[in-house]
């Protein structure tokens, strides 16, 4: 059974999230107040957290950083009534894998959080590619979130560790930035999708010999990336 | 949030870059006029001119040098005063938009929680997977949220109101004591997980002339604050409603959060809330205790807030005139 950390400090609508998820079979954990969220996060064991941004004592971006800080990288959904795209980008950049804003419906948020269950089940499924990716003394570990190239060696992101998986299991194939943000994100969630490029740029840095001349992650013009392999794999 | 183009800080760097060249200019004039001095003293006293004559020679240009200096200080002060308030302006216009974007936060927060808590609710309603027992619950928590949604939006209006046409009251002749101890009745009818102890001292049959439900909103609106600004398991409320000849005033103080010396002078501003709304303590809009002090103005009383600081407490009083 999956357990859920809330952290939502309006009783009426907790209580409504804790009907519907227990519903859906999974275990949930509310707290209603920002004080306390990291401790009691660190003490349980958690597979998605679902956080309020305006809460009493410290807000959700704050908790957010310092879930993200302390080396956790369970997926983060934030539910909460600012929409503005800034405000949505800031719960993002502080470690939030999604948003969604009030109100909304039910199911919405349900359709959500089996989106982040399915995507964190392919990051960790080693059936296409193995949990550690090695290629020409470069490593990837999908499961511990770190990677090692001539950049040195780096924990990852999960969004990054999904954008690599996707190119991996595509080598030699171009895929759009589009796709990439539906695989790796599952809605439009960022207002550009010229946002994955950051991602890129990340990945090149620890992997590639010159970053600004890659190898192994090439942009493919008009269209988006796409990861060439081992140089022995190669077709010339 | 949007940043205004010239903020405090800029202008305050402005400022003082202005203030250091005007006086540097100041100090540079005065060395530079004494100089202009000595110089002519010398030039006369080579020509040949008597004591006298140079004596003369030098007051006159000392007073013509001093009201120049004058001037120029004068100057000097008007600009920089102006520089001064232009900064203030800013300062004040920066809190300005610091307090409207929280009120809009708050309201956003406000509307949209209960909004969704709704929407939640009549989806689980519809929903084969909760069971008939649980659902049995769903409908006083509807009601609920729509009763916040209902006290919010007629904050807002009533907000407006008071924008557009004034207070527009329904004044007739009221008994306060009956209102404040039916305020009191219901506050302790509100269930609450924690315990209310509440004191009062109501003098019997003040009358004045007032808006019943204008007035009873006020009292009701400091009562829920003394509840609601509260942090302590035990809220206790001492109200009393004293009167003289002509005056009654009726105050409320409770052993709440209390409030800074800085947001006691800002309390009851439109959109004032204390604190950020991202880490809201409490719930609320910014509006009740502004509308509180527009209805008592109306009334042509006046209503204040004391506290000795954070964590002591409060004590809100309203002073009405009596009606006949």
């Amino acid at each position: 059974m999956k357990t859920i950390f809330l952290v939502e400090d309006d009783a009426n609508l907790a209580d409504g999230l804790i009907l519907n998820l227990e519903a859906e079979g999974y275990q949930v954990i509310h707290l209603s107040e920002g004080h306390n969220a990291v401790s009691e996060f660190q003490r349980g064991s958690f597979d998605l957290v679902l956080l309020d941004i305006m809460l009493p004592g410290v807000d959700g971006l704050t908790i957010c950083k310092e879930i993200r800080e302390a080396g956790s990288t369970v997926p983060i959904l934030f539910i909460t009534a600012r929409s503005e795209t800034d405000q949505r980008i800031e719960g993002l950049v502080a470690g939030g894998d999604d948003y969604i804003t009030k109100p909304f419906e039910i199911g919405e948020l349900l359709a959500r959080i089996q989106g982040i269950f399915r995507r964190e089940a392919w990051l960790q499924s080693n059936k296409k590619v193995k949990e550690v990716f090695e290629f020409d003394g470069r490593t990837v570990d999908f499961s511990s979130y770190r990677a090692s190239g001539p950049g040195g060696e780096s924990e990852l992101t999960r969004k990054e560790c999904l954008v690599m998986k996707y190119l991996v299991e595509r080598t030699g194939k171009a895929v759009s930035r589009d796709h990439l943000l539906d695989a790796v994100w599952g809605y439009h969630t960022y207002p550009t999708n010229r946002t994955i490029d950051n991602f890129i740029l990340k990945l090149r840095k620890i992997l590639e010999d010159d970053p600004k001349n890659p190898e192994y992650i090439e942009t493919v013009r008009g269209v988006g990336y796409r990861f060439a392999g081992a140089r022995k794999n190669r077709k010339e | 949030m949007t940043k205004p183009s010239i903020t405090p800080k800029t202008a305050l760097v402005l400022f003082i870059a202005l203030a250091t060249a005007g006086l540097a200019q100041a100090i540079w004039w005065t060395v530079f006029m004494a100089g202009l001095v000595n110089e002519k003293v010398q030039i006369a006293t080579n020509l040949g001119a008597d004591e006298d004559a140079i004596s003369a020679l030098q007051k006159q240009e000392i007073a013509r040098q001093v009201m120049v200096g004058l001037e120029g200080i004068f100057f000097l002060v008007v600009i920089i005063a102006g520089a001064w308030l232009i900064y203030r302006a800013l300062v004040k216009t920066n809190e300005l938009n610091y307090h409207q974007q929280n009120f809009l936060m708050a309201v956003t927060h406000e509307l949209k929680t209960p909004l969704a808590s709704i929407m939640i609710y009549i989806d689980s309603l519809a929903s084969p997977k909760i069971s008939e027992e649980r659902k049995l619950g769903i409908l006083p928590r509807i009601k609920s949220d729509a009763q916040r949604l209902e006290s919010l939006v007629e904050k807002i209006l009533e907000a407006g109101k008071f924008d557009r046409s004034g207070a527009n009251l329904h004044k007739e002749r009221i008994d306060f004591s009956k209102l404040v101890q039916l305020s009191i009745e219901r506050l302790k009818e509100n269930p609450s997980d924690r315990s209310i102890i509440v004191e009062s001292d109501i003098a019997s049959n003040v009358v004045i002339i007032g808006d019943n439900s204008a007035l009873t909103r006020t009292v009701e609106s400091l009562l829920d604050n003394a509840v609601r600004y509260n942090d302590k398991k035990t809220v206790k409320i001492n109200i009393s409603l004293q009167y003289n000849n002509d005056t009654m005033q009726l105050r409320i103080t409770d052993n709440g959060i209390g409030l800074s010396k800085k947001d006691q002078k800002r309390i009851f501003d439109r959109f004032y809330r204390v604190g950020s709304e991202l880490r809201r303590e409490r719930s609320g809009s910014g509006l009740g205790l502004f509308l509180c002090r527009e209805i008592i103005r109306a009334h042509d009383g006046t209503i204040k807030v004391k506290s000795e600081g954070v964590g002591n407490g409060s004590t809100f009083s309203i002073t009405l005139k009596i009606g006949n």
